[in-house]
């Protein structure tokens, strides 16, 4: 079944151009000032009186298009990874709610399908290759995600409150050493090849499981296995404290922080070497640069209100002005994401929405809130970043 | 006086494209399968109009996506479908375009009215009677279309997995 949210999230990148506002800014100068503006010669007009050449010119950048179109969905494309997602071709690792994951090039972190009825063992985090998205079913894991005939998926489990299923499961990586087949029928409500384990890493149980679509080749069966083989958890070790701010300081080269104790909720995150970050009282920060107040920072404060007050009193701040909604789910909990631009800066509840355009992500979280709140950041390679910063989050009640 | 007017007019302008201008941009992306030149061309033709009516308009927001979508209508008439992406191409060559090939390739199964309403459902989350306002149409109308759209997608995926 497809799922359009999820493919038209894509809609998440696109910026409408600076040139637009300035025309628009232009535009308006003149029909205010002058009364002048008539009408504007529409954009066929404008096409007819191009010169010959541009046209040929579109005509063959068209074709261009037309082939990666037709490239894109032919069974051969599994290959073509996603320009917005692959910057480059090296294994990169992916993380969430306490475990990460070595994924190869044309890979991307998949949104976990819901988990309900069951609360335990949760989804942590899902990895697939392109067009691998969550799909509705009854069924505990075979069914919950469509795979492309070419295409592979590994997905994690942890038992967070108890013990995996069928016994007590002896600690260390063992057991993923022997993922290195793949058979069928392996999951109930999943006719394909795949294969799973069960492990005991830093005292929690999680199960690691592999699926690959009736087409797929050997080499991506085995790039599934070695995904599946590089689970571990990001919860052993220390994990250092983020310093006090703001302004943000400069982290050092230490990938894992956590929140200072006393904040509630704690949190756990993976950022890039080379970020800034700060906590206080109410919050913390985390971004590229240094400022405050700049494209990509991503703000998370506790708001000690019940989500639904949260939200109405969210919805009715003057001067907020909320452009879309979509749902949201990060670590287990959900809630809203809004797309929304403020004139000034805004209080709320302790926190603080910048002027401009940004993202606040709220989430209900046991009875008060957790609010995020994103400044976009300019380039895709950014956005990524900032989504998988943000896929890192592990929280502790 | 005169002046005065003008500034107030061109300020409200720019909180109104702050506040509205990327939403509307999205939903002509949308409802021109993707065409960036379009949906720039639309929305700022649309935000010109504005100016022109500023004095008769009392709802801009609607007022905007109705005109933008008129003006994509208009223009995907001119420019044959087969042909959609031309110039898209060159403004926006692939690596650099905002949308996924599947996704454009996928709001290009779908006619200019049924990508706006999918868009506006499943992206913009509104409810239909807000879609219905926004698209000058009924809320009848865009559960039909939606129905419609829904339909033609899942025969689209059925022809896909036979093929």
């Amino acid at each position: 079944m497809l799922d359009l949210r999820e493919v038209l999230s894509d809609f998440d990148n696109a910026q409408p151009p600076e040139e637009l506002r300035q025309r628009v800014m232009r535009d308006a100068a003149q029909v205010f000032t002058t009364g002048r503006g008539g009408k504007s010669a529409t954009n066929a007009g404008k096409r007819r009186r191009r010169p010959i050449a541009w046209v040929a010119a579109g005509l063959g950048a068209a074709l261009v298009l037309g082939l990666l179109v037709i490239a894109a969905h032919s069974r051969d494309a599994h290959q073509a990874p996603r320009p917005a997602q692959q910057p480059n071709h090296s294994p990169r690792v992916v993380s969430g709610n306490g475990v990460r994951l070595t994924v190869p090039s044309g890979w991307r972190v998949v949104r976990p399908a819901s988990d309900a009825p069951v609360t335990d063992p949760r989804t942590l985090l899902v990895a697939g290759t392109a067009g691998v998205h969550p799909q509705a079913s009854q069924c505990q894991i075979g069914g919950k995600y469509h795979i492309p005939a070419d295409g592979a998926v590994v997905i994690v489990l942890g038992w967070l409150s108890s013990s995996a299923g069928g016994g007590p499961v002896n600690p260390g990586r063992a057991p993923l050493d022997h993922l290195t087949r793949v058979r069928k029928p392996m999951f109930e409500c999943y006719a394909g090849r795949g294969a799973a384990a069960q492990v005991h890493l830093h005292g929690i149980d999680y199960q690691v499981n592999v699926m690959v679509g009736d087409r797929a080749s050997s080499s991506r069966i085995e790039d599934a296995l070695r995904v599946a083989r590089s689970l571990n958890s990001t919860s052993g070790g220390e994990a250092t404290v983020l310093p006090a701010g703001p302004p943000p300081r400069r982290l050092d080269t230490q990938v894992r922080y956590q929140t200072p104790s006393g904040f509630t909720p704690e949190v756990d995150l993976s950022v890039p070497a080379g970020w800034y970050g700060y906590a206080d009282a109410q919050g913390f920060g985390v971004g590229k640069r240094s400022q405050a107040h700049t494209d990509g920072l991503i703000r998370v404060w506790h708001i000690d209100q019940p989500f639904a007050t949260t939200i109405k009193a969210f919805r009715r701040l003057p001067g907020l002005t909320i452009t879309a909604r979509k749902p949201a789910s990060l670590g287990g909990h959900t809630g809203l994401t809004y797309a929304i631009t403020a004139p000034s800066v805004i209080d709320l509840f302790g926190g603080w929405i910048p002027d401009g355009n940004t993202r606040a992500t709220l989430l209900d979280f046991d009875g008060t809130t957790v609010m995020i709140n994103v400044q976009p950041a300019h380039d895709q390679a950014g956005r990524a970043e900032v989504r998988r910063v943000i896929q890192s989050f592990s929280f502790t009640p | 006086m005169v002046k005065e007017a003008a500034i107030s007019g061109v300020e409200a302008i720019g909180a109104l494209y702050s506040s509205v201008g990327g939403e509307v941009w999205r939903a002509m992306l949308a409802a021109s399968g993707g065409r960036a030149e379009v949906a720039d061309e639309a929305t700022a033709e649309a935000f010109k109009r504005l100016c022109q009516h500023w004095d008769s308009v009392r709802e801009p927001r609607p007022w905007l996506y109705r005109t933008a979508y008129r003006l994509v209508v208009d223009e995907l008439r001119r420019s044959p479908r087969d042909q959609v992406g031309v110039a898209d191409a060159v403004v926006y060559p692939p690596e650099q375009s905002a949308l996924s090939v599947e996704v454009v390739h996928l709001l290009r199964q779908l006619p200019a009215d049924q990508r706006l309403v999918v868009f506006l459902f499943y992206y913009a989350d509104l409810p239909l009677g807000e879609i219905a306002m926004l698209t000058g149409s009924t809320a009848v109308a865009v559960r039909i279309r939606l129905h419609r759209a829904r339909g033609q997608l899942r025969a689209m995926i059925e022809e896909a997995s036979r093929a």
